[in-house]
Order: C-alpha cells, then structure tokens, then sequence
C-alpha cells in the first residue's frame, strides 16, 4: 500500500510542476500571402470606401495640363527634374516676388520614375510628390553653394535650374550660375525643398545658412505652373540642356 | 511476503512510476499544445486602393479591401490570432492628402488591427497631425523609445500591452526610429527619441519576469539593416534578450522568410518584414509546449505561398 500512496503523491506532484511549467515556443511556421489584382475584396469595406474614392477621384482626374514628350526621371539630368527644378525656380520667382539665381531638387524627393507624354492630371503630380514639403528661399556664400553642389554630384547629380555644373570623380566642377562661373566671395539665393532647407538629404550644413521657410507646398507649385503654362496655350517641353555632365 | 510478491510489487509500482512520468501525466497536466498566429504588415503607407493599372511593376496589386477579406479568412480558421503593424500607415496617396489619416487609422481599426508601432511618416502631419487620428483608432500605438512629454501626444500611447490569447500571455512592446534628420524638426517638435536597447530590455525582463509572458514581440520601425552602425533590427536582435519575435519596418524590406538572429544569451530571436503599402500579409504560426528545457533554438517549417488567391 506503501508504494501506491507513494506513486500517487509523486503522480500529483509530477502533475502540479508540470501545470506550473510555463508553455513556451516550440516550433513556428512562416507563411506570407501576397494580394493578387484577382483577390476578392471585402464587400461591405469597398462599399465604404467608396464615397471616398469618388471624391478623391473627382479632383485627382482634373486635367491641368499637357506634356509635348514623356519625361523621364534620370542621373545625371532627367527631362522630369529639369521640369521639377524650371517649375520650382519660375513659379517661386513669380509667387515669392523675390529675385532667385537657381533652384535645386534633391533626386530622391522626385518620386516617380516618369511621366507620360499627353494630358498631366493633379493625380500624377501627386505622385510625383505626395510629401507636403513647402518650399524654401535660401541666401548663401558662394563656396556654401559649392558645398552643396558638391553633395549633389556625389548622389549623381540633382536636377537644376539657372545652373549647368559638372561631376568629376564625385565633386561639382565647372559651376555656372546663369551664365557666369560660380564666385565663391559672391552670395546667391536659391530655392530648394525645406526638406532640403532644413538639413535633410544629408545637408545638414544647411540648417544654419539664411532662409526664408514659406508655406507654399511644393506640389502646389507645380500644379499652379502646369495651370499657368496651359492658361497662355502652352504645353510643357523638355529637353536634355547639358545642365548636368559627368566628365 | 516472499521474495517473489516482494519483486513483483516492486516490478509493479516501477511500471507505474515510469507511465507516470511519461504519457499519462503529460496528457493530463495540460501539455497540449498551444496555437498562436501573429498576421503583420508594414509600412502600408495610406495604399487603400490597389495600385493604378498604369503599366507600373505592382499594377493591380494590394488594397485594403482584399487585405480586410484575406484576415476575415485566416481568423475565421485560427482561435488565437494577433494583426499587428510596424508604423508608417501614413503618407505616399493623395488619401493622406485630403483625408489626413482617418481613412487609414478607420481601415485598420475595421480590420481589428491588435496594435502598431509608430513610423517616421506618421509624423507627417506632425505630432498634431497623428495626434489627431487617434479618435479613429480602436487599437493602440504602441512605443516605448518615444518621450512625448510637451506633445500632443503625450499620454495618447503605451510602452507596451500584454494580450491573453488561449492559454497564452503574450507581450507586445513598440520601437521607433530616430527622427532626427529623417522627419523635419517641426514636425516631430519637442518628441525625444531614447536610445532603444537598455528599453526594450528593461521592457522585455519585465514582460518576462513581472507578467509571465509566455512570448515577447517588438514592433519595430528601425529598418532590417544598413550598410553603416546605424541601429537596425538586425543590431537590435543581437544586441537584447529575452525577445522571441521583431516585426520590423521602415526599410520595405520583402523578406523571404523569417531571418533568424543568436540574442546576447544565445537565444534565438526571429526578425520578420512584409515589403510595404499592404502588397504582403504575413502569416507567422507558433506552437507552444511546457517544455522542461529552455530551448535555444525553436526548430523552424516555412512555407511561403505566393498568392492570396
């Protein structure tokens, strides 16, 4: 009888360490789904959605303007930044009122790789840049303005305008602002992204240069320069300007 | 009693003792196992409509609405299920343009997200901005490296939340990334970021010690990895303990698989990231025992399915 009551207790025993063992992870399977166009969707989410989509579509849709070739995003100078940076340095000259010797367009703030030659709607400039970065006037030295032409070659070169530099071995030599070679004495003023402006893109140098920060989004600079080319019967035009060269 | 009653009482309780300590106490001292199933997503980036049939590479693909459906399904087959996010859900469609966040945290909140990380983009609004969708959130921001003290945010998000599941605690912390030089300063405003690792470690010790957590999961918006020391999951894995699971981010990382990393107690820690803008769900399964040894590594079956569909 001994031996029985003995198994039982070290039974129970065994039971309540057991029970107090914590579960732990044991063993997992990985698996990941990827939504397919032919997915069927949640009926009463699409219904949802839609009055939102509809509304959406409705200003997305609106044709602003239209493009006489396809522009392409490119390194070291693309048709598309070249469109970017003459929207940026034209459109600020008029909106800003202020006199403006370049404009810069970091690369990586363009974020579509092209855009279709024909009818330009206010969707695609989304897409081009659906950030709200406003725009920047900046005031610098000249030899800031090399700096920062300099970090512009090393990333392989960023759109301008109203400047032509070229890359060599990873810096920015032969700077012509307007015509006439950079003046390191001189100070310049330029717009640029506040992303830019404020130190992003790892111009951090620029966070404590002169600005003015305004509060015009960049994309509503360039859907008022589309709007304002289409309301004088122009179409946009690009070419390739040599702005931009790797030696 | 005789010899022989004597050897074969003894014969008798030793048979007895040996089924005790295997099969019959196992089955009834709950060694079942038990089923967890963590759904994620990262960096959906306010993609609620597929992408545009514009001939570009991920034509057709993603949506919230087939993601809503897809869950709906994997719940309807699984009793202990966990949808979580790693941050960035907003910013990257005009949705976010006009709708500030709404329509994304509401999606979310219709899908039973559990929980999410905040990322960088969530800032794009500014602290104000995300401050401000929270009413359209039925689940948590989660962020325990993130002081919002002065903030609009301040008081709006835990460090972590523990989740009963079946038989199973489980504790769920968050980690944000550096926002200096990745998000303008007015934007995150007076928001400080806090060095991760000593955090998640405290945090980690106090889900496994003080709570009991039969697993812990970071979400994290750190990014997989980078050519530099800058902190990265991959870092963070090897730099902590007590971690079992890292839902990462910020990088849009498509990973094949689970990457599995030795922590600083040789334990092993699994990182796992879906891409972005809601193209994958990933579906992670892990089954739990009362195990009498502390494993070093969990053995590991993967399946990777192609399709929703």
């Amino acid at each position: 009888m001994k031996f029985i009551r003995s198994t039982f207790i070290i039974y129970i025993l065994s039971f309540i360490i057991q029970a107090c063992k914590p579960y732990q992870v044991a063993d997992y399977s990985a698996n990941k789904f990827s939504m397919k166009a032919d997915y069927p969707v949640d009926s009463a989410m699409w219904k949802y959605l839609i009055p939102f989509r509809d509304s959406l579509n409705k200003t997305m849709q609106i044709v602003i303007g239209k493009s006489d070739t396809e522009l392409t995003k490119q390194q070291p100078e693309g048709t598309l930044g070249n469109f970017v940076a003459d929207a940026l340095l034209l459109q600020s000259r008029k909106e800003l009122n202020a006199e403006i010797d370049f404009s810069i367009v970091n690369n990586g703030g363009i974020r579509i790789p092209s855009l279709t030659a024909g009818e330009i709607t206010m969707g695609k400039i989304f897409e081009l840049m659906p950030f709200d970065n406003a725009i920047a006037l900046m005031e610098v030295r000249g030899k800031n303005v090399q700096q920062l032409i300099n970090k512009a070659a090393a990333k392989g070169g960023w759109p301008v305008a109203g400047m032509q530099y070229m890359i060599y071995k990873g810096t920015a030599e032969q700077i012509y602002i307007n015509g006439k070679k950079l003046d390191t004495l001189a100070t310049y003023h330029f717009v640029c992204s506040d992303y830019i402006a404020n130190g992003g893109d790892d111009c951090a140098f620029l966070n404590s240069e002169k600005k003015i920060l305004s509060p015009i989004l960049f994309r509503n600079l360039l859907i008022n320069y589309i709007l304002s080319l289409t309301a004088e019967g122009k179409t946009i035009s690009e070419k390739i300007e040599h702005r931009v060269v790797n030696e | 009693m005789n010899e022989r009653r004597k050897f074969l009482k003894q014969l008798g309780a030793g048979a007895l003792l040996l089924g005790a300590n295997n099969f019959p106490l196992e089955a009834f001292a709950g060694d079942e196992t038990q089923k967890l199933t963590i759904l994620h997503t990262n960096d959906w980036h306010s993609r609620i409509d597929p992408f545009p049939m514009d001939g570009g590479k991920f034509q057709g693909l993603g949506g919230a609405a087939a993601r809503a459906s897809l869950i709906k399904k994997l719940r309807s087959a699984a009793d202990n299920v966990l949808l979580l996010d790693a941050g960035d859900i907003f910013q990257g469609t005009p949705y976010f343009n006009y709708f500030h966040g709404e329509l994304e945290m509401k999606l979310m909140s219709q899908m039973q997200y559990d929980a999410s990380a905040i990322g960088n983009h969530d800032f794009d609004n500014g602290v104000e901005g995300l401050a401000s969708q929270l009413h359209n959130a039925t689940f948590p921001l989660i962020v325990a490296n993130y002081d919002f003290t002065n903030t609009a945010m301040q008081g709006k998000t835990i460090p972590y939340k523990i989740f009963k599941k079946g038989k199973l605690k489980i504790g769920v912390f968050g980690i944000g990334i550096e926002l200096k030089g990745l998000v303008p300063d007015k934007l995150f405003g007076e928001t400080k970021y806090l060095e991760p690792i000593s955090i998640a470690n405290n945090i980690a010790a106090q889900l496994k010690n003080d709570y009991h957590c039969n697993m812990i999961i970071c979400l994290s918006h750190l990014g997989a990895k980078y050519d530099d020391k800058k902190i990265s999951d991959e870092v963070f894995a090897q730099s902590t303990k007590n971690i079992d699971l890292i839902i990462g981010g910020h990088t849009h990382t498509f990973f094949d698989a689970p990457i599995s990393y030795q922590n600083i107690d040789n334990k092993q820690v699994l990182v796992n990231q879906v891409g972005w803008a809601g193209l994958v769900l990933g579906k992670l399964d892990f089954y739990f025992k009362k195990n009498s040894i502390d494993k070093q590594a969990i053995s590991q079956q993967v399946i990777i399915s192609n399709s929703a569909s």
